[in-house]
């Protein structure tokens, strides 16, 4: 059975990952309006209901805090490298065709690390559980 | 500089938890305010726990945190 960080862990991957192919799903139609599927990140509060107290059980302990710190490390090192390289990528752009850069390039931009910093912490969250949880439970 | 190798935090806290009759996993989890999930990292040496919880469960088997806990050098 999951663990309640499980299961918020899990709502994190769907809540990104459903926002994200929203946005590039809508792209097509709306361009750069597309990105307000990334709105749907605002649900990601919704994944501290499972985190509720119930009597006296033991809903989270200090290795889900470990693990926990462990995954929110891992998304933000994500998120900053992507935006870092992609600012980079994009001055470079500017510098080449003398250009400004587009405003809808930085709004999507901000939205998808977010995303993407979420994803992964959900992610590694997951797959760190997962490779603790390898005996046998009896 | 050459780099020793971490030694491995080994335990026996399946062994002892299995000498004690009925103790289950979710037990010995709710005695030592624990999850289940984390009895079960413990006991398959992925995790190791922090000072308070070795005391808990030292205090559970009635038992020295060394006799449960103890440092493995690396073979490699």
């Amino acid at each position: 059975m999951m663990s309640a960080m499980e299961k918020m862990a899990w709502s994190e991957v769907v809540i990104s990952g459903t926002a994200t192919l929203c946005a590039l799903a809508l792209l097509p139609w709306l361009g750069p309006g597309a990105a307000g599927a990334f709105g749907l990140l605002g649900l990601l509060p919704c994944g501290s209901w499972f985190l509720r107290r119930r009597g006296t059980a033991v809903i989270t302990d200090e290795r889900d805090h470990d693990n926990e710190k462990r995954a929110t490390f891992l998304g933000i090192l994500t998120a900053w490298q992507v935006t870092f390289m992609s600012l980079i990528a994009m001055v470079l752009w500017t510098v080449s065709q003398n250009r400004d850069i587009p405003a809808a390039w930085l709004n999507w931009l901000i939205w998808v690390q977010f995303a993407l910093c979420y994803l992964v912490k959900g992610c590694a969250f997951l797959l760190i559980n997962r490779r603790q949880h390898r005996a046998t439970a009896c | 500089m050459p780099r020793h190798a971490e030694p491995t935090l080994m335990n026996r806290v399946r062994e002892l938890r299995q000498a004690v009759p009925g103790l289950t996993q979710q037990a010995l989890a709710e005695q030592v305010s624990v999850t289940r999930q984390t009895i079960i990292a413990l006991e398959s040496g992925s995790y190791a726990p922090s000072l308070a919880l070795a005391l808990r469960l030292s205090q559970v088997f009635a038992c020295p945190v060394e006799k449960i806990f103890w440092l493995e050098e690396s073979t490699s």
